[in-house]
C-alpha cells in the first residue's frame, strides 16, 4: 500500500499500486528467468563434490580368486540396477539385500542370502515372464559380483515383487504422473 | 541436457519422480539430471536468502547436494522432490546465518549518513537493471517474509509446499506472504 492511499474510496485501486505490482511481477518473472552467472560456473565441480559423498552401506562377502573381498552393498544395487535397466516395460523401484553374519575360517562377515526386486510395470506386460528374465538377470550379475561363494546365488534367492503398475513408460513417469 | 542412459532413453524426458528413484539406486546419470534440473533455482535461491554472499550460497548448495545424494536412497517420495530439495537448501541457508558472527565495525561506518549524500533511487535505477532493484528489496525483508515470497513468486511453489520447506503452516506462509508483498511494493514504489 502506498501513501495517500487512505484517501482512496474503498475497493478502488489506485493506478500506482497496479503499476508498481507489475513492476514487481515483471522483476519476479525476471528472477525466475535468470541463472546466476557464479552457478553455471560451479555447478559441475558442486556435482562432482556431491557425488563423492558415501552412502553408508554394509559390506557383503565375495570370493575374488585371490581370497575373500567385501564389496559395498550399494555396489551391488547400484550394478544389479544397471542389468535390470536393460529389460523393456520395467523399472527397479527398490533393491533389498538380506545378509546374515558368518564366521569362516578368515573371520566373521556378512553373507548374501537373498535379493528383493521391487519393479514397476507397464499396464499389461505379461508378468511372469517377466519376472523370470528379472531372476536370470539378477543371479548372472550376483555371480559375476560374488564369485564363487557359499552359499551359492541361485534364482531361488531371487524374490521379484511387483510395485506398481504405470500406463505410460516406468521408465519415464511414475504411475501418479502417467493418470 | 540431453543424456543418453545406457538403456537408450532420453534422461530429460524422465519425471522427477523417476529421476529420484535411480539416484537412489546409485544412478549418477540421473542425480546429475536433477541437479541440472533443479539447480539454478536451488542455488538462485541460497544466494537471495545469504544476502547476495555467492561463497556461502556455493556451500549451502553443496551440502545440501551431498545430503540428497546420500539420503536419496530413503527418499519415499511423500513430497515432491522440488520441495525436498528446496527443504535441505532452506536448512542449509538458516544454518549458515546461524553461524555468522558479528563482526567488529569502525567506528566512522556508524556515523550517520547525511540524507543528501544518500544515492536517489531515481539514481541508481539508471545504473542498476529491476532485477537488481528487486534483490536490494528482498535484502530489506525479514528471512521469513522474503522465504516465502522467492518460494511464491519466483518458484511457484504452493502454500502447503513452502509450508514444508520452511517447517511452518499454509496460514503462516499466507500471511508472511500477505506483509512481504506490501513491504516490497513500498520498497518498490522508490524504484519506478
Amino acid at each position: 500500500m502506498t501513501a495517500g492511499s487512505m484517501d482512496r474510496p474503498a475497493g478502488e485501486v489506485p493506478s500506482d499500486d497496479l503499476a508498481v505490482q507489475a513492476r514487481l511481477r515483471e522483476a519476479a518473472d525476471d528472477l525466475r528467468a535468470h541463472v546466476d552467472e557464479r552457478w553455471v560456473e560451479v555447478a559441475n565441480v558442486v556435482l562432482s563434490r556431491a557425488l563423492t559423498a558415501t552412502r553408508p552401506s554394509p559390506p557383503v562377502r565375495a570370493q575374488a580368486p585371490t581370497g575373500p573381498v567385501e564389496i559395498a552393498e550399494q555396489v551391488l544395487v547400484s550394478y544389479l540396477r544397471d542389468s535390470i535397466d536393460q529389460l523393456d516395460d520395467c523399472e527397479v523401484v527398490t533393491i533389498g539385500i538380506d545378509t546374515r553374519p558368518e564366521h569362516g575360517i578368515d573371520g566373521r562377515g556378512e553373507v548374501c542370502t537373498g535379493v528383493l526386486v521391487a519393479l514397476a510395470v507397464r499396464y499389461q506386460t505379461v508378468l511372469i515372464p517377466l519376472a523370470d528374465r528379472v531372476r536370470e538377470v539378477a543371479v548372472s550379475r550376483l555371480a559375476q559380483m560374488l564369485g564363487p561363494v557359499e552359499p551359492a546365488v541361485s534364482v531361488s534367492v531371487v524374490h521379484v515383487h511387483i510395485a506398481d503398475v504405470t500406463r505410460g513408460d516406468p521408465k519415464l513417469t511414475t504411475d501418479e504422473r502417467s493418470r | 541436457m540431453d543424456v543418453l542412459s545406457p538403456g537408450g532413453e532420453r534422461v530429460a524426458q524422465r519425471s522427477d519422480a523417476v529421476l529420484a528413484r535411480r539416484s537412489g539406486l546409485g544412478d549418477r546419470v540421473a542425480f546429475a539430471e536433477l541437479v541440472d534440473r533443479h539447480g539454478p533455482a536451488l542455488y538462485r535461491y541460497a544466494v537471495r536468502m545469504l544476502d547476495g554472499e555467492h561463497h556461502a550460497a556455493e556451500d549451502a548448495v553443496q551440502e545440501a547436494l551431498t545430503k540428497a545424494w546420500v539420503h536419496l536412497g530413503a527418499f519415499r517420495g511423500e513430497s515432491s522432490v522440488k520441495t525436498w530439495l528446496f527443504r535441505l537448501v532452506a536448512n542449509e541457508c538458516l544454518s549458515a546465518r546461524r553461524r555468522r558472527r558479528p563482526r567488529p565495525v569502525d567506528d566512522a561506518v556508524l556515523t550517520a549518513i547525511p540524507d543528501d549524500a544518500r544515492a536517489a533511487p531515481e539514481t541508481v535505477t539508471v545504473a542498476t537493471d529491476l532485477r537488481a532493484a528487486l534483490d536490494v528489496a528482498l535484502v530489506e525483508l525479514p528471512w521469513r517474509q522474503r522465504a516465502s515470497w522467492i518460494l511464491r513468486e519466483v518458484e511457484s511453489l504452493s502454500y502447503a509446499q513452502i509450508a514444508e520447506v520452511l517447517g511452518t503452516s499454509s496460514t503462516v506462509v499466507r500471511g508472511q506472504l500477505h506483509r512481504a508483498r506490501a513491504n516490497l511494493a513500498v520498497t518498490m514504489e522508490q524504484w519506478r
